[in-house]
């Protein structure tokens, strides 16, 4: 039998490690304000990972998450910054909302599925499109970009909304609602929906890709070192590109799947805004799909659990949340023992 | 044996029967609340939470308020509001009209949605629509009499469809009382309800131009166009009134700009659903209204003349009756269209 | 359209493009020098909010502006130094820790304020008041909305050629470009290359602090969760566009203060365009700015790159 390392298992340690010293600090803060920690924690854990409901909602939660880590995987290995999966997202998600009522009525089930999905990441792709060519092109830095497509795109789909592409049977400014026939099936025997299986696919297809293939290859040189990359004969530029667009794509389809499975239509207001949650995640899962898996169920798990602890003890929803920037903080200082270690 | 048979059967239903309509005259023990923002941000999502306060103290039942939950997917609150014995769930916001349904059809557990009429059925699903444009057209009216410039502003921190009604009730009502207005509609931004700065900036360009009665919808935003109305005079030199929507802000109006609100009480309602909870009859269209008493205009600044107080009152008892029609405008295209056409820039 | 040549909307155009601009230029500002020295800070949108939630907290409830204003200063600055440990000590990844500030700093100020004013709003009626500047506000037309503002803007655009003069003329400045281009080079020069990068992270933790103060006691008296709105980020997208130059940070700021504006203005004027369309003016002025203008950013070349001795 293997002896099982210390280094093995260090980063798993790391990571429960920061959470506990997040926990710990957020529970500095519930004394100040007069609550008991010991109780909120307890229910917390207890009614967001050990009761079946809270379990299930979370890995039901993971699913947007997981698709656009996936992406993101793809353009961070690559030296590549999308901070503007909102926009993506958005695009994904109305082109979903539009299409999905008509393309249902048509098409078969399977097909239709497909179509909707393939349209919702072409749609994605199209939004970092010009971000995309201006960094190849002319080295223009795409945070920048992507972070201007990201306003643009929620005024866009507001007006979408609110006119072209509104469903003039309903009073709010939203599309036509899809029906239950046509939303995405679950997996067999339990109510989870099959976006978190096309995540986990997604996110191991990458996973893979970045590390065997020529393309990934090429992705991991570009971060290493642009110059070296040039020299060496690489096309830049399309790597550039495929780099972003893959990951404007996915964010697409993260949105595609939200639509189809959990809102059932396409609204004004919504941005659930999942890129500040999985733009960090991946960071801090080092560019490894596997570890993408559980930090995303922990952030899932956070905000479940944390809104059910909400209003059962009186603790404002607004802890969640300082917990989940203390848990980046401490999952990012973590990240600095680790290396030390290193040498 | 046969008789047997029935007799048992005629009398189980009769059981059956009463019980349920024992059960049904029965109050609901957990009402949950759902709302996007937090309930303290002295507009939409406090009323309702205010309101469903207030009945659940006057009939004695517990309630869950589940508070800035966004717009996004609530179906993991809403099902842990069922597990923990909820019997009925109010969810307080358009966004939530898909989700609501669905988990009332998955559970059997009765909801409230709101503005959504389709889904409306006996004994499971309830819905609240707003009917404000009665209660704006009085304060479009009054704007119209107080008005000095003949120039009256909207700003607008979002066309959700509350909103475009109140818009279009109030312009109906300056229209009525002052037939050569111009009105001016600014909007602040998409879901800006927070954009206090905003709503400031967009509220002393209309007073720039010459408006000098300002009506504003904007949750936290609102407290940008009362100082906007506070700290600029109009252009001929007196003050520039502010009509407020849903609360109440005299408290802090320390300037005395504040004209009049258009109030909103969500526990009118709420009690309506109680009521037919109690008869048997839950599982239909409900308005916040001015024929109810939900909707009613604040009692207008003191600097209001007696006989504009007295058109108002007047006023009132005719949208009540339905003597007065208010056209209702709830898209926001066709908000534009009726502004452009009455209002000609 | 008559009304665009309405003498009156064209100052309220002045004034409010001042004001909306004072927010994002001194952001923009403290990020400039952030981000010459090699830092790339997403933290700044946490630390407005936590600025303009501290300024407000503790002028009020000492009833002294003035506090105000130190209190967000201080809390910037605080946020600052957490980032420059985080990111200058500990080296770890600066998106990440940016990420991290600003979700924990919006958190705890809507926390705060739901613990300590409840549903309340109180607003702080000596906030907000302007300073006409002698003489020069009785000029016609411009007079009023140029020179009859808040103190902290008058103060954010004259420091404009003051921190143009820090950055290029001062042995700082050079330290600050010099560690934020090629930080062996500095630091074999001499250079204490930690030592610089910490001076220019908390003072952009101070501008972005003041920032916020100037939202929430400067342009308005009071404070509401979610009142920054993005405007933080828009700093960070300014600071590129001006390619890291005080001046043209200057400019980029004021073409988005003025956008900002056109956006109520335009309304106003009645131009027949969905105001959806109007409100993303803005956006698409700066895309259009970046096209023609910024073809290539040079960005610092070791912008995002921790520093650490021995290691190129």
């Amino acid at each position: 039998m293997k002896k099982i390392e210390f280094n093995d298992i260090a980063p798993a340690f790391y990571s429960v490690l920061s959470i506990v010293f997040a926990l710990i600090t957020g529970a500095v803060i519930l004394i100040f304000i007069g609550k008991n920690p010991l109780l909120y924690f307890g229910q917390l854990f207890f009614q967001g990972m050990f009761s079946p409901l809270g379990l299930v909602e979370s890995i039901i939660k993971m699913a947007p998450l997981l698709i656009i880590s996936a992406g993101l995987l793809a353009c961070f290995s690559a030296g590549l910054w999308n901070i503007g999966v909102e926009g993506q997202f958005l695009i994904g998600a109305v082109l979903a909302g539009w299409s999905a009522p008509t393309l249902a009525s048509l098409l078969p089930y399977p097909i239709y599925l497909l179509s909707v999905a393939a349209l919702g990441a072409m749609g994605g792709m199209f939004w970092i499109l010009l971000p995309a060519v201006l960094k190849a092109r002319y080295d223009m830095n795409e945070i920048i970009t992507t972070m201007m497509m990201n306003w643009v795109a929620i005024n866009l789909v507001t007006w979408l909304v609110k006119g072209p592409i509104n469903d003039p049977t309903s009073v709010p400014a939203q599309t036509a609602l899809i029906p239950m026939e046509h939303r995405l099936s679950m997996i067999p025997f339990t109510s989870i929906h099959i976006g978190l299986i096309v995540g986990i696919i997604c996110l191991f297809i990458m996973h893979y890709v970045i590390r065997k293939t020529t393309l990934g290859y090429e992705f991991r040189v570009l971060l290493s070192n642009k110059r070296a990359a040039f020299h060496s004969g690489m096309n830049v530029a399309r790597i550039t590109i495929w780099g972003l667009l893959i990951s404007g794509g996915f964010a697409g389809l993260a949105g595609v799947s939200d639509v189809l499975a959990i809102k059932g239509l396409f609204q004004g207001d919504w941005n659930p805004a999942y890129g500040m949650t999985a733009i960090p995640l991946v960071f801090l899962a080092r560019f490894n799909g596997w570890a993408v898996v559980p930090l995303a169920f922990f952030f899932s798990f956070l905000s479940v659990g944390g809104e059910f602890v909400a209003r059962d003890q009186g603790v404002p929803i607004f802890f969640v949340h300082i917990l989940e920037g203390l848990t980046l903080l401490f999952f990012a200082a973590s990240e600095y023992i680790e290396k030390r270690r290193a040498f | 044996m046969r008789r047997i048979i029935g007799t048992a059967m005629t009398l189980a239903i009769v059981i059956c029967f009463s019980t349920s309509l024992v059960l049904a005259a029965d109050l609901p023990k957990l009402v949950g609340l759902t709302i996007p923002e937090a309930g303290t941000d002295k507009g939409w999502n406090e009323q309702g939470k205010v309101g469903l306060e207030a009945i659940a103290a006057k009939y004695g039942f517990k309630m869950e308020l589940g508070e800035a939950l966004g717009y996004g997917d609530i179906k993991p609150t809403l099902r842990d509001m069922v597990k923990k014995g909820s019997d009925l769930i109010i969810c307080h916001a358009s966004g939530y009209q898909t989700v609501a349904p669905e988990i009332a059809r998955e559970t059997g557990v009765r909801v409230v949605t709101t503005e959504n009429h389709k889904d409306v059925t006996p004994g499971l699903i309830s819905d609240i629509d707003t009917q404000p444009q009665g209660g704006c057209y009085m304060a479009g009216y009054l704007a119209g009499k107080m008005t000095r410039s003949n120039i009256v502003g909207i700003v607008t921190s979002g066309e959700p469809p509350t909103w475009n009604r109140m818009s279009a009730g109030f312009a109906q009502g300056l229209k009525a009382s002052n037939p050569g207005a111009k009105l001016l509609y600014s909007l602040i931004g998409e879901a800006a309800y927070a954009d206090a700065a905003g709503a400031k900036r967009n509220s002393e360009d209309q007073i720039a131009v010459g408006a000098d009665v300002i009506f504003g919808m904007g949750d936290g935003a609102s407290f940008g166009m009362l100082q906007a109305c506070s700290s600029k005079k109009a252009k001929d030199g007196g003050k520039v009134w502010f009509i407020d929507v849903i609360g109440d802000k005299s408290s802090i109006d320390r300037a005395d700009v504040l004209l009049s609100s258009v109030l909103w009480d969500m526990s009118v309602v709420y009690d309506e659903i109680i009521q037919s909870w109690k008869d048997g009859s839950f599982g239909k269209q409900h308005w916040v209204a001015m024929d109810n008493g939900a909707i009613r205009l604040l009692e207008p600044n003191k600097a209001v003349p007696s006989d504009v107080r007295k058109e108002i009152k007047d006023l009132e008892a005719k949208l009540k009756s339905g003597a007065i029609a208010v056209v209702d405008i709830p898209v926001a295209a066709d908000l534009h269209k009726f502004l452009n056409e009455h209002f000609p820039k | 359209m008559s009304s665009l040549m309405d003498m009156a909307l064209i100052g309220a155009v002045m004034a409010s493009t001042l004001r909306g601009t004072t927010p994002i230029l001194l952001g923009a500002l403290g990020e400039t020098f952030v981000e010459r020295s090699g830092l790339l800070n997403l933290g700044l949108e946490g630390m407005m909010v936590a600025g303009a939630f501290a300024s407000f907290l503790v002028g009020f409830k000492l009833d002294s502006l003035m506090l105000g204003f130190v209190a967000a200063a201080a809390v910037g600055m605080i946020l600052g130094l957490l980032f420059g440990f985080m990111t200058i000590t500990l080296r770890v990844n600066q998106i990440v820790v940016g990420l991290g500030i600003t979700i924990f700093a919006h958190a705890s100020c809507s926390f705060l304020h739901r613990v300590i004013f409840g549903n309340q709003f109180p607003i702080m009626f000596t906030a907000g008041q302007t300073h006409e500047v002698p003489l020069l506000s009785k000029i016609p037309l411009i007079g009023q909305p140029l020179f009859n503002q808040h103190w902290l803007l008058y103060l954010t655009f004259l420091s404009v050629p003051v921190l143009y003069f820090i950055m290029y003329k001062t042995s700082l400045g050079l330290r600050i470009q010099a560690v934020g281009e090629t930080p062996w080079a500095a630091d074999s020069s001499g250079v204490n290359v930690l030592k610089t990068r910490y001076i220019a992270i908390l003072f952009g933790g101070i501008m972005g602090g003041l920032a916020g103060a100037f939202m929430s006691l400067g342009d308005l008296a009071f404070f509401v969760p979610n009142m920054i709105m993005g405007r933080g980020y828009i700093a960070i997208v300014v600071v590129m566009l001006g390619k890291w130059d005080p001046l043209k940070v200057f400019l980029g700021a004021l073409l988005f203060g003025f956008s900002m504006s056109l956006t109520s203005a335009l309304q106003v004027a009645g131009v027949k365009v969905s105001p959806d369309f109007i409100l993303m003016t803005p956006y698409l002025v700066v895309i259009a700015t970046l096209l023609i203008f910024a073809r290539s950013t040079n960005l610092p070349a070791a912008l995002c790159v921790p520093y650490e001795r021995g290691q190129k």
